[in-house]
C-alpha cells in the first residue's frame, strides 16, 4: 500500500482539481497496465461543493466505478444503489463511523476520514488486510501535524496558489522553504529515533558524547528545563530535536543560538512560522533540518502572476492550466 | 470490554490505596459489543441472580456442557452497533447499516447455536431469539446481497444503473474522439475537463477561435480556453444527469420500504442487543473466575461475614512470596481487633473493605471463598490528620462518621478506634460505641490499641498473631525484614483476654528497639524493652 498526501497553500489553490487530474491518471494507469486500485480518503472534512469564502462553486471529489473510498457514513445517503460497503468503522475505536466502500458507478462525494494520527494508521492496517494491494490518496490540509508522520503518508502532492497578492506569496515560499533544507545526517536521525517516543515535544542531545540532556512532553517554549539545558551546552554541539510546532515565539526564543542544530519532525511544524507575517528570518541563527523530509511527487501551480523566491527548476512542477498534457 | 467504576463509588484516596482500577483489569477482554461497562452498586435480589448465575457459568464450564471461551470468542465478532441503533429506531437504516445488521444478524445466529439453556436463557427465550433474528436476516436477505455489502436492485433500478454506465462509457470514447478532433483542428491538446491558459500572442490562438469545440476567453494578458462540448457529448452528459437523479430518487424510496420492514422489530431487536451485551459481560466475567481461580460469593442474610484466604491485590503485588492471605469470620453486631503496631490491622480492614466493595459490583473475588450479608451500606474510616479544605481535624472526622444513618446488614469499619482524642475520652467513647453496635443488625469491626476494651462482654475480640523476636536484638534487621517477620494472621480471642492479650503489650518497644533511633533515645527504648522482657521472664 503507498499513501500519496495532497496539501494545498491556500483554500483555492486547486487542490480538489490536482486530486481529480492524478485520480485520472491512475485510473487509467489501473484500466491500461494493471496497476493499484485506489483509495480515496481526507483527513477531516474536505470536498464541500461551495468555496466558504467567496462562494463560487468548488470541484467536488470524483471517486470512479470499481474503486474505494472511505468517508464517513452521513456523506453516502445521496450515494444509495451506487457503492457497496466492504467494511464499517465504528466507536468507540474511532470518533465516527467512516466506511470503506466500492463505487458500483462513479460518484462525487464529500469524504471525511478520521482526523487522529492514531485513527488514520488504524484504519489503514485494517484496509491493507482486506485490501492490500491499493495507492491511497488522502486529500489533507498543511495544519493536519499527523499527515507528515511516515507511518500516514509516504510522499506528497503540493497545490501552490502563486497569486500577487504579497501576504499570499510569502505564504506559497515559505511552504517550499522546507523542501531546501539541508538532509539531516544519518547518524543524528538516528539518533534521535531511538530516543523518541509519540509523546516527545522536545529532545536535546550533546553531540560529542551522544547522550541525552534534556527530553521532555511539555511544549517546548513553556519549558523552562529545555531553556535551562540549552544555555548550558554550546551550541555547535547541540541537537535539539522537536515534535511540535516551532511557533513564533519558540522561533524567537532559538533564534540566537548560533550553530544549533534544529530537527524539525516533519514539515508541517514549520507552517506556523509561515502563517506569520511579522517575522524578519534572517537573523534566526540555527541550522533548521527535517527528521523526516518531504517526499514530494509533484507540484501543481496555480499561476495567477505572482513569482517566487526560490529556484523551482529542479522541482517536479506541473501547470495544469499552462502545460499541454501528453 | 473496559470495566470501569462509577466515579462517586469509590474517593480517589481509596482508589489509590485499594486500586481497584487495576483489579478490574483482569476482566477486560477485546469484546467490540460491549467496549466498556459501567459498573454501579446492585440491590440485594440482583446481586442474587447475577452472582447465581455467574456459578451456573462456570459449573457448566467445568462441567464440559460450554466452552465460555469459545463463546466469548465468537461473541467478539459481533459488531457494536451503538451508533446504527437510532437510525434503526427512526427508520432511517442506511445501506452501510443493512451490512453491519447483516453481520451481526449473522454472527449472533451462530453463537445462539453454540449456546445451551441456562436461567439467563431459557429455551422458550432461545426460540424467541432465534425467530426475530432468522426473520431480520430473511429481510436482510431479499434486499441486499454479498453478505448485505450493497442492495438488491430491482429490474426498475438496476436499468438506471446499466444505463448511467452506459452513458459514461459512451462519453468517455466520445470525448477521445473529441479531443483528438481538437488537436487535429488547432494544434493543441487539452485532457476533458481542465482549461488551458495561452499567452496573447500564441500562433494558434487564430485557429482555437474557429474552432466550434472550444471557447476562449481573455484573462488578464492570457486567454483561457475552455472545452464547448457538442450537442451529442452534452446530451450524454445530460441523460447520465437524469438516470443518477432517477436512480437516487427510487433508492431513496427502496430504502424506505427496506426501513418500513425491519423498523418494527427494533424493540425486539434493542433487547436482544442489551440481553447479549449482559450475557457477553456475565461469560467474560465467569471465564475470568476460573481463569484466575477468582470466587463468587455466597449472599446470606443476617449472618455476618466468613471469609477464606482472601487478597487484596495491591498488597500482594507488593510482599509478593511474604504475603498471608486474609481468613477471618465476622458475626453481626461489635468485632474487635487489638494488635500491636505493624501487626497488618488496617490491612485487615483495607481488604475487607475491597472485597466487599466488589460484592456490591457483582465482580468475583481474589478469595478461595467467601459469605456474607449483602453489602447493601458499606462505610470504612481510616486514620487521617483532618482536612484543612473541609475545616475538620481527626476527631471532626470520625464524629461526622458516626453521624452517618447506618442500616441493618451494613459493614461499618473503623481504623484505630477514636485513637483521635485523648486516651481517656477515646477508651469512653469507644464504648460506648461498640456497646451501641453490638445490638445492631450491621456488622462493625474496629481496630484498636485501648486495653480497657477487651473486657467488653458484647464484643467479639480478635487479635493479629504476635510478631516472634529474639532475646537478643538483630541489628541487621531493616523495618521491611521486620515487616516480613509479621505473620499477618487474625485470630478470635477466646478464655482469658487479659492473658491472651498480655505479651501484645511490649511488642511496640521491641519494634522500636530495632530501629536506629537517634541519640540516647535507642539505649533508653532498649534498657525498657530488656526490664520488660526481664520482668515478663
Amino acid at each position: 500500500m503507498k499513501t500519496f498526501s495532497f496539501i494545498g497553500s491556500d483554500k483555492n489553490a486547486g487542490k480538489t482539481t490536482s486530486f481529480n487530474y492524478i485520480i485520472d491518471q491512475l485510473v487509467n494507469d489501473f484500466s491500461e497496465r494493471g496497476s493499484s486500485p485506489l483509495l480515496l480518503t481526507s483527513i477531516g472534512l474536505n470536498g464541500e461543493t461551495s468555496d466558504n469564502y467567496e462562494g463560487h462553486g468548488k470541484p467536488t471529489i470524483k471517486i470512479p466505478q470499481g474503486h474505494y473510498f472511505v468517508t464517513s457514513g452521513e456523506h453516502l445517503h445521496g450515494a444509495i444503489g451506487s457503492y457497496q460497503t466492504i467494511r464499517v468503522f465504528s466507536p468507540p475505536r474511532f470518533k465516527k463511523c467512516f466506511v470503506l466502500g466500492k463505487a458500483l458507478l462513479s460518484l462525487e462525494l464529500i469524504l471525511e476520514g478520521p482526523n487522529e494520527k492514531n485513527e488514520i494508521v488504524e484504519l489503514k492496517k485494517i484496509v491493507s488486510e482486506y485490501l492490500p494491494h491499493l495507492t491511497v490518496l488522502i486529500d489533507g490540509s498543511i495544519d493536519r501535524q499527523c499527515i507528515a508522520s511516515p507511518e500516514v503518508s509516504d510522499a506528497f502532492y503540493f497545490a501552490l496558489l502563486l497569486s500577487l497578492r504579497p501576504e499570499q506569496l510569502r505564504k506559497a515560499n515559505d511552504l517550499l522553504e522546507p523542501l531546501f533544507f539541508p538532509k539531516l545526517e544519518q547518524h543524528l536521525r538516528k539518533l534521535i529515533e531511538h530516543e523518541i517516543t509519540e509523546s516527545s515535544k522536545s529532545l536535546l542531545i550533546d553531540i560529542r558524547d551522544k547522550k541525552v540532556v534534556h527530553q521532555s512532553t511539555q511544549i517546548p517554549f513553556m519549558d523552562d528545563r529545555l531553556k535551562a539545558a540549552l544555555e548550558d551546552l554550546p551550541s555547535e554541539n547541540a541537537l535539539l530535536y522537536l515534535g511540535g510546532a516551532l511557533t513564533p515565539s519558540l522561533y524567537a526564543l532559538l533564534a540566537g543560538y548560533k550553530g544549533l542544530t534544529i530537527a524539525l519532525d516533519n514539515f508541517t511544524l514549520y507552517h506556523n512560522i509561515t502563517v506569520k507575517s511579522s517575522f524578519d528570518k534572517r537573523v534566526f541563527l540555527p541550522k533548521l533540518h527535517l527528521l523526516h523530509p518531504m517526499n514530494i511527487e509533484k507540484i501543481f501551480i496555480k499561476d495567477e502572476g505572482g513569482k517566487l523566491d526560490c529556484d523551482l527548476t529542479k522541482l517536479p512542477l506541473i501547470n495544469l492550466f499552462r502545460q499541454e498534457m501528453p | 470490554m473496559i470495566l470501569q467504576i462509577f466515579h462517586e463509588q469509590i474517593s480517589p484516596e481509596i482508589e489509590n490505596e485499594l486500586h481497584f482500577n487495576e483489579y478490574l483489569k483482569m476482566f477486560s477482554r477485546p469484546i467490540p459489543l460491549l467496549p466498556s461497562h459501567l459498573l454501579t452498586p446492585l440491590s440485594k435480589d440482583d446481586a442474587l441472580e447475577h452472582f447465581d448465575s455467574l456459578r451456573e457459568l462456570v459449573s457448566l464450564h467445568q462441567g464440559g456442557k460450554i466452552a465460555l471461551d469459545q463463546l466469548i470468542s465468537q461473541g467478539s465478532l459481533t459488531p457494536f452497533l451503538g451508533p446504527l441503533l437510532p437510525f434503526f429506531k427512526n427508520g432511517e437504516l442506511a445501506p452501510y447499516h443493512l451490512f453491519e445488521l447483516t453481520q451481526f444478524v449473522s454472527n449472533e445466529l451462530c453463537l445462539l447455536k453454540s449456546e445451551v439453556p441456562q436461567s439467563q436463557l431459557s429455551c422458550d427465550q432461545k426460540n424467541e431469539f432465534k425467530l426475530l433474528l432468522s426473520t431480520l436476516e430473511s429481510i436482510l436477505e431479499k434486499y441486499t446481497e454479498a453478505g448485505g455489502a450493497h442492495l438488491k436492485l430491482p429490474s426498475t433500478l438496476s436499468i438506471h444503473h446499466q444505463t448511467i454506465k452506459d452513458c459514461e462509457q459512451a462519453f468517455d470514447q466520445a470525448i477521445v474522439h473529441f479531443e483528438e478532433e481538437i488537436k487535429r483542428q488547432t494544434g493543441i491538446r487539452l485532457i476533458y475537463p481542465y482549461p488551458l491558459e495561452l499567452k496573447e500572442n500564441d500562433s494558434r490562438i487564430e485557429a482555437i477561435e474557429h474552432c466550434s469545440m472550444l471557447r476562449i476567453e481573455s484573462s488578464g494578458n492570457l486567454k483561457i480556453v475552455t472545452f464547448q462540448l457538442s450537442k451529442e457529448l452534452d446530451s450524454l452528459r445530460q441523460r447520465k444527469e437524469f438516470e443518477q437523479r432517477q436512480l437516487k430518487e427510487k433508492a431513496h424510496e427502496l430504502m424506505v420500504e427496506i426501513n418500513s420492514a425491519v423498523q418494527p422489530f427494533y424493540a425486539k431487536f434493542k433487547n436482544y442487543y442489551q440481553w447479549r451485551q449482559g450475557q457477553l459481560f456475565r461469560y467474560a466475567l465467569a471465564f475470568a473466575t476460573i481463569e484466575n481461580k477468582l470466587c463468587l460469593p455466597i449472599l446470606t442474610d443476617g449472618q455476618g461475614l466468613s471469609v477464606m484466604e482472601a487478597e487484596l491485590p495491591a498488597l500482594k503485588e507488593q510482599c509478593s512470596h511474604n504475603y498471608t492471605p486474609l481468613s477471618l469470620e465476622l458475626k453481626q453486631g461489635a468485632n474487635l481487633l487489638y494488635g500491636a503496631n505493624m501487626a497488618g490491622k488496617t490491612t485487615v480492614i483495607k481488604t475487607l473493605y475491597f472485597l466487599l466493595k466488589l460484592v456490591s459490583l457483582g465482580i468475583p473475588l481474589p478469595a478461595s471463598s467467601m459469605k456474607c450479608d449483602f453489602p447493601s451500606q458499606l462505610e470504612m474510616l481510616l486514620k487521617s490528620s483532618g482536612s484543612i479544605a473541609k475545616k475538620t481535624s481527626s476527631f471532626g472526622e470520625e464524629l461526622e462518621f458516626f453521624c452517618k444513618n447506618f442500616s441493618p446488614n451494613s459493614y461499618i469499619f473503623v481504623d484505630e478506634l477514636f485513637q483521635t482524642t485523648n486516651p481517656q475520652s477515646g477508651v469512653q467513647l469507644s464504648q460506648l460505641v461498640l456497646e451501641t453496635m453490638a445490638s445492631t443488625e450491621l456488622t462493625f469491626f474496629a481496630t484498636t490499641h485501648y486495653l480497657e476494651l477487651i473486657h467488653l462482654p458484647e464484643v467479639k475480640l480478635y487479635r493479629m498473631k504476635e510478631m516472634q523476636f529474639s532475646r537478643e536484638i538483630d541489628r541487621s534487621l531493616s523495618a521491611r525484614d521486620l515487616l516480613g517477620k509479621i505473620p499477618f494472621i487474625i485470630e478470635p480471642v477466646m478464655g482469658d483476654r487479659k492473658n491472651a492479650l498480655a505479651s501484645d503489650q511490649i511488642i511496640p518497644l521491641q519494634i522500636a528497639a530495632h530501629f536506629p533511633l537517634f541519640y540516647k533515645l535507642g539505649q533508653k527504648v532498649q534498657n525498657l524493652r530488656n526490664l520488660l522482657i526481664g520482668n515478663k521472664t
